[in-house]
């Protein structure tokens, strides 16, 4: 097919205007509200539930973390004071001991003008389980003479010459305890000795 | 470009990831290697204790002060701060606080209060550090028994020497996570505590102990004595009560306690001791034994070492006890058996003497012991035989350890039959050709004064934990040595020589005293032979005698005068009178008084002047 002519093969070759057509008048769309439906609120919900119990326990995390903190610190102080006090605890158990040293209950003893005894008097026993003797009551017969009363020589109840008893051979005491230092309150053990024979 | 920023993007990633996933652990060590302090938490060291729970040695937590100078940026300040609490110049603490070291002790174990002034500073890179002190409130008292530490804090002597194992527990650590301002994060620290050690109870008594020590010192001053040694124990169970060992420190010959070598005499010395008043700050020299001044008489001091264990001597007449014990077991004599006596025994080359001259005498078994004749001993050994009397000594427990496991103790030197010459049986049973430490003697009358049951000395009552509770030690082993029979018959013989023999120095009013003197030679570290003049007086016994609770042994190194019963027997009587009422033992009702008034009524403890009127029946 030959090439179209110039202007009027343009023009023929263009294409035809259509026939204006008449268009309705424009508006605005207003889209519809929209609507929820109940299928796109149920999606959302475990999307915020998620985010919550997120942002949630990061919360709790950091509030737990300062709490364990704070307890941290006092546990710290508490610990630090409880060997300050165990400390001057065992400062003052020393010290007790000092002054009750028996060198120092000595030179105390010198200072106040305590002396050592020049003799020593054992006074005899009196066993509890054994009577005294019964006194003589029976009236004295008259005389002309003035009563004189020869000094009394009473032999003394024999002192008791019972064996030592036997004390402390106690079983060892394997649960006993014992508050450490307290020195003024303890008796003295008594080396164990024989059981009596008579 | 865009690839080019996402393959950048993507090493990033990897590199973060690499970082946090897997080399989170090697990052996090090198991060806490940089802020953490490690420091040792030292242990407490267990205490010692006598039988009454009375503190023999204890520690106690002082705080050291410590500097980061890193970390302190105006040490002029901080140094003119802690001088006047500490005692230090400021231009020395100054010195410290600018040098190139990230720590450094300022002042050791310093008092309670200074440090807590110090603490209330809180001055950037000051700290406090925890330190152990061992402290004798009693000074020192039963110190070669109870031993000394050393800088270290640890044991180099005596029970603390001894029982290191067991008082010195186990140090713990304590990882401090500071800031890089050098505050310390509560947060990070992590801790293993120390394990405290367990404390020990002995069966020392501290007051017999004191008195013990100090009638062995007025001795050994009034007899110009070079040492001595006291021991005294519990009949039953073998407890030793007291043990005191002294040294002279006026002569410098002997070495301390019974051993006459002729070792020069050095005082007793151990680390710095300080009184608690006049601790100084500035002391480096480690831990330290707080003790009291020296209650000791001038001259006299604490003997090195634990003497009654650690030095052998020849015992002389404490030894026929041996002799007489195998002789009346067998049968060989009797209390009454007569022998005739000479004055002098050629035996060899030899010849042997009593302690004084006498014609030939006609004397009992019992006169012999009581008067202590030479002469008259060997003639009973010579009944008894060499096997008889060598076996006599070992069931004695001579010539072997005691069981007290006390460093350097001796098991003593005592002849065998490889060893017998032709006048063993002469030296021999009066004890002048063996070497034996005092515990020895003493054991072997304890046994007599224990009905004839061999009871081992111990020295540990019982083990105190960290939390107080207190745990008996084992009883100590016991075997019988000597008959019932024999045992009473050599009981009165022995009280024979209190009573009217070579001991009566030892009586004790109101009770009544069994033992034996003993005055023996020294023999010469030089030649074969004995040094002129040089003697060893000892007395061992126990009381009450028919009814023995308590028993001692006194011995004195090179007294003038020489004899046991002059100088060793009365402080016995001094020792055992005190440890006999400090106990509450009942007196003995035929007891002999010493230089008594009118005594009414017969025999008893009791005098009332004649004439007085008393309340009658």
């Amino acid at each position: 097919m030959a090439p179209p002519s110039t202007g009027a093969a343009r023009r023929a070759a263009a294409p035809q205007p259509r026939p204006s057509v008449r268009r309705p008048p424009l508006r605005v769309f207003q889209p519809e509200p929209r609507r929820r439906t109940r299928r796109g609120h149920i999606r959302r919900a475990p999307v915020w539930l998620a985010v919550s119990l997120i942002v949630g326990s990061l919360l709790a995390v950091v509030v737990g973390d300062t709490l364990v903190a704070q307890d941290q610190v006092r546990l710290s102080r508490l610990q630090s004071a409880i060997g300050s006090a165990q400390a001057a605890q065992k400062t003052m158990q020393t010290e007790v001991a000092q002054l009750a040293a028996p060198d120092r209950v000595v030179q105390q003893g010198i200072a106040l003008g305590l002396t050592a005894p020049a003799q020593v008097v054992n006074l005899p026993e009196v066993p509890l389980n054994v009577a005294l003797p019964v006194p003589d009551t029976a009236p004295v017969a008259a005389s002309a003479a003035p009563a004189t009363r020869a000094p009394a020589t009473r032999a003394p109840a024999a002192p008791a010459t019972r064996a030592p008893a036997a004390p402390a051979t106690r079983a060892p005491a394997t649960t006993a305890t014992r508050a450490p230092a307290a020195p003024a309150t303890r008796a003295p053990s008594t080396p164990a000795t024989t059981t009596p024979t008579r | 470009m865009r690839l080019l920023l996402a393959a950048v993007f993507t090493v990033m990633v990897l590199r973060l990831v690499q970082v946090q996933e897997f080399g989170n652990q090697h990052y996090a060590t090198l991060s806490r290697a940089q802020l953490t302090q490690s420091v040792t938490v030292p242990p407490v060291r267990g205490g010692i204790y006598d039988r009454n729970g009375e503190v023999l040695a204890e520690t106690v937590t002082r705080q050291t002060v410590v500097a980061d100078p890193q970390i302190i940026t105006k040490p002029a300040a901080v140094a003119a701060a802690l001088s006047p609490l500490l005692g230090i110049p400021s231009a020395t603490l100054r010195a410290q606080l600018t040098g190139p070291s990230g720590f450094v002790y300022l002042a050791h174990r310093v008092p309670d209060a200074v440090a807590s002034a110090v603490a209330k500073l809180n001055l950037n890179g000051i700290n406090l550090v925890p330190e152990s002190q061992r402290v004798v409130p009693v000074g020192r008292l039963a110190q070669p028994v109870v031993g000394t530490v050393g800088w270290d804090g640890n044991g180099t002597s005596g029970m603390e020497y001894q029982l290191q194992s067991l008082l010195a527990g186990k140090p713990g650590t304590t990882d401090i996570l500071r800031s890089p301002d050098g505050v310390a994060l509560p947060s990070g620290n992590r801790s293993t505590p120390a394990t405290p050690g367990t404390g020990v109870e002995l069966t020392l008594d501290e007051s017999v102990q004191y008195v013990a020590e100090q009638a062995l010192a007025a001795e050994i001053g009034a007899a110009h004595a070079t040492g001595g040694t006291a021991v005294v124990m519990d009949v039953k169970t073998g407890d030793i009560l007291a043990m005191a060992n002294l040294t002279s420190t006026a002569t410098s010959t002997g070495a301390g306690g019974t051993a006459g070598t002729g070792a020069t005499t050095s005082p007793a010395t151990g680390p710095a001791t300080l009184t608690a008043k006049t601790a100084t700050p500035q002391n480096t020299s480690g831990p330290t034994l707080v003790a009291r001044s020296d209650t000791l008489p001038a001259g006299v001091s604490e003997a090195p070492s634990n003497s009654a264990v650690t030095q052998v001597y020849e015992p002389g007449s404490v030894f026929k006890l041996v002799t007489f014990s195998a002789a009346l077991a067998d049968g060989v004599i009797t209390p009454n058996t007569t022998l005739s006596v000479p004055g002098a025994l050629p035996m060899g080359k030899y010849t042997f003497h009593d302690a004084e001259q006498h014609g030939t005498e006609s004397l009992t078994a019992t006169q012999i012991i009581s008067q202590s004749s030479n002469i008259g001993t060997i003639e009973v050994a010579q009944r008894l035989g060499e096997t008889r009397l060598l076996g006599q000594i070992a069931n004695l427990g001579f010539g072997h350890l005691t069981g007290l496991g006390i460093p350097g103790e001796s098991q003593g030197l005592v002849p065998g039959p490889a060893q017998w010459t032709g006048t063993s049986i002469g030296s021999t049973p009066i004890g002048q050709d063996d070497a034996v430490t005092a515990q020895q003697v003493l054991d072997a009358y304890n046994a007599v004064a224990n009905g004839g049951t061999f009871v081992a000395p111990r020295l540990v009552r019982a083990t105190v934990g960290p939390s107080g509770a207190v745990a008996a030690a084992p009883a100590a082993p016991t075997h019988r040595v000597i008959d019932p029979a024999t045992n009473a018959a050599l009981t009165t013989m022995l009280e024979s020589v209190v009573a009217n023999g070579t001991g009566t120095s030892a009586a004790v009013d109101g009770y009544t005293v069994a033992g034996k003197t003993g005055t023996a030679q020294i023999p010469s570290p030089d030649h074969l032979g004995y040094i002129p003049g040089a003697y060893i007086g000892t007395f061992a016994g126990f009381a009450p005698a028919q009814h023995p609770v308590l028993s001692a042994i006194v011995v004195l190194d090179h007294p003038t005068p020489i004899y046991g019963g002059a100088v060793a027997a009365p402080v016995f009587s001094t020792i055992m009178a005190y440890a006999l009422h400090h106990f509450g033992i009942p007196t003995t009702a035929a007891a002999t008084t010493a230089a008594s008034p009118t005594a009414v009524g017969g025999a008893g403890s009791v005098t009332v002047p004649a004439g007085a009127v008393t309340e009658g029946p």
